[in-house]
């Protein structure tokens, strides 16, 4: 259990960081999506560690949030360098 | 085994464990978070009986108060100078000074903190020596640890997560078994009533992490969107999401600051809020501002901040209903619906009565997971006595500590030095014997039924106390508005009650009990 625990705590945060981030991609203003991104990276945080402990192979669930971090990430890339 | 079916074992596994795990730290959360939800009442009933005043005297102006503290504090006004004002809920003014350090003096910043009397001006005593209110508070968000905020904000994040698997776990049969409750056997019967608390405060609870883990570690996430999306700039991020920041420092020419105090009255006139708490930077200073806080009683969760700039009298803040930000807003809807101060004493005793609930709720909890580890062969005895243990001396300890804590605060003679830390050190000397005796005695049915009944008298003790040191006094302080003290009372003549009930009802089982712990607990009392 503690693999599970210490790949979902580190992996979920930097998911849901990722994700949240990417919110600059939609048309909201600056205040509605800091807030939004608060209230939603703790959400999407605790649903990732949800999902490690669902998963029974903590290699599975770590593989299959990297590859969502891979996509998430890459989107932040686009954010960061193109300043949308 | 199919996918779906070993993923809902995995999370019945996790659920446990990880409720296990957080258990005690999450059951002082709930229970000093549901106690303090009277944070107001408690302060109001530990000071009002000390100090009488009289209502129909006229107030002194807030600035003839504060110009005479100056003369004694001398404040450094590179800091801060806090007034909150007296109101019907508190009747006495508390005034914060940021001292001056003395010349050479590297330690942390040292503050006068004074209980004013609004009517004559006399410091009646320092806030912080009535410390019950606050020490909850405290060991509702930090356990008061060293980095206390954050062990409890990782303890709210596991606890949204176990709400998750929970829901999940019983996703099919959420409705059809919303009423269910079997009799059959005990552990069914546990089992209903863990899942039942849990289905019916879902919102309740869900409210609670969401709010609870925004309040102690969004710090991570606000480092990552300075980071990211202002290039490290917090200062820039936080003009977005609404707060004012005080940048100028003093410029050494003195100013008149009269216009201030003119204006916070003038504001609660205008806005039908009145100024709650006056925060000045660079006070007396050309560069002095004013920061007013009040809250919009007519709409929910609206609060009125004003930043007011002396010299000019300009704003270079302003936060109301006609000027809004989203996370400002959005964070005063999280304070209003985490404390329940949106409405009624009857709300938070709605939340009161949730909030304990979720507290039973999590003990249930912690003996489903001892009943079946006891089934399993292959458990060691020492990590189920260990588990048992802690649940019982945690959880009776910081309830009997409380009780401990309240007949304290009223017992304490006032001149006491450090009355404060008199009483944060027993209610840990308290909670750590309960602790050891849980571990030391044999008979645990026994010792909680002790530790129920002694909780039950430190509270018949308290309220005997308020009535021999104050009772000839309590018409006049009922006669004068201030009901929090029969409030309180009454509070905690219920809170006696229900505990000598429930010692009551745990010694009229105890020989069935008795025959049953040996077959659920084998372990525990070896």
């Amino acid at each position: 259990m503690w693999p599970k625990s210490l790949a979902g705590f580190f992996l979920g945060l930097l998911v849901s960081t990722s994700l949240v981030l990417n919110l600059k991609l939609l048309p909201m203003a600056v205040d509605t999506r800091l807030l939004t991104g608060l209230l939603l990276a703790f959400v999407l945080w605790a649903a990732a560690m949800t999902y490690f402990y669902y998963e029974s192979s903590v290699k599975r669930a770590s593989l299959n949030c990297l590859k969502l971090l891979a996509v998430s990430a890459a989107l932040n890339g686009v954010v960061l360098y193109t300043g949308i | 085994m199919s996918d779906k079916n070993a993923g809902v074992k995995n999370l019945i596994e996790a659920h446990s464990w990880l409720g296990v795990i957080i258990s005690v730290a999450l059951f002082i959360v709930f229970w000093a978070g549901s106690v303090v939800l009277f944070h107001h009442e408690i302060q109001a009933w530990a000071q009002v009986p000390h100090f009488a005043i009289d209502k129909d005297a006229p107030d002194i102006p807030i600035e003839n108060i504060v110009a005479q503290k100056l003369e004694k504090y001398e404040l450094n006004n590179e800091e801060h100078l806090t007034v909150v004002l007296a109101d019907d809920h508190h009747p006495y003014h508390q005034i914060y000074i940021d001292l001056k350090p003395a010349e050479g003096y590297t330690g942390p910043e040292e503050y006068a903190q004074l209980l004013v009397n609004p009517k004559t001006g006399e410091t009646l005593a320092q806030p912080g020596d009535f410390y019950l209110a606050d020490f909850l508070l405290h060991l509702h968000y930090d356990l008061r640890l060293p980095g206390g905020m954050y062990l409890v904000g990782v303890v709210t994040l596991i606890f949204l997560v176990l709400m998750f698997t929970g829901v999940y776990i019983h996703a099919r049969k959420l409705i059809g078994n919303f009423f269910l409750y079997r009799n059959d056997s005990k552990r069914n019967k546990k089992l209903d009533m863990h899942n039942v608390i849990g289905v019916m405060s879902l919102p309740f609870g869900l409210m609670y992490a969401i709010t609870g883990v925004i309040f102690n570690i969004s710090l991570v996430f606000q480092i990552a969107f300075a980071v990211f999306q202002y290039e490290g700039d917090q200062n820039a991020m936080l003009k977005d999401a609404g707060y004012t920041m005080v940048t100028e420092k003093p410029s050494g020419n003195p100013l008149d600051m009269q216009p201030a105090y003119d204006y916070a009255r003038t504001l609660g006139e205008r806005t039908g809020a009145p100024v709650m708490m006056m925060r000045f930077y660079n006070y007396g200073d050309e560069n002095a501002v004013m920061q007013t806080y009040a809250a919009d009683e007519s709409r929910f969760a609206q609060v009125v901040e004003h930043y007011y700039q002396v010299r000019d009298g300009s704003l270079i803040g302003q936060l109301d209903s006609e000027n809004k930000n989203a996370v400002r807003s959005g964070l005063d809807t999280v304070v209003a619906l985490h404390f329940g101060n949106f409405a009624g004493v009857d709300l938070r005793i709605l939340y009161l009565l949730l909030g304990l609930a979720v507290a039973g709720m999590i003990v249930v909890g912690n003996l489903l997971w001892l009943d079946k580890r006891a089934l399993q062969k292959n458990v060691s005895p020492r990590s189920l006595r260990l588990v048992a243990n802690l649940t019982l001396g945690g959880c009776a300890g910081v309830v009997l500590a409380t009780a401990g804590g309240f007949l304290l605060e009223r017992i304490l003679p006032l001149g006491l030095a450090a009355r404060g830390d008199w009483l944060a050190y027993s209610f840990g000397a308290l909670l750590a014997l309960t602790v050891i005796a849980a571990f030391v005695v044999p008979h645990k049915r026994h010792f909680l039924r002790l530790t129920l009944w002694a909780t039950a008298a430190l509270f018949v003790a308290t309220v005997l106390a308020d009535w021999i040191m104050f009772g000839d006094r309590m018409t006049e302080m009922w006669q004068n508005g201030f009901h929090q003290v029969v409030g309180m009372q009454t509070a905690l003549l219920i809170g006696a009650g229900v505990a000598a009930w429930i010692a009551r009802v745990l010694g009229e089982n105890l020989s069935k009990a008795e025959q049953t712990e040996s077959e659920v607990l084998p372990l525990v009392n070896s």
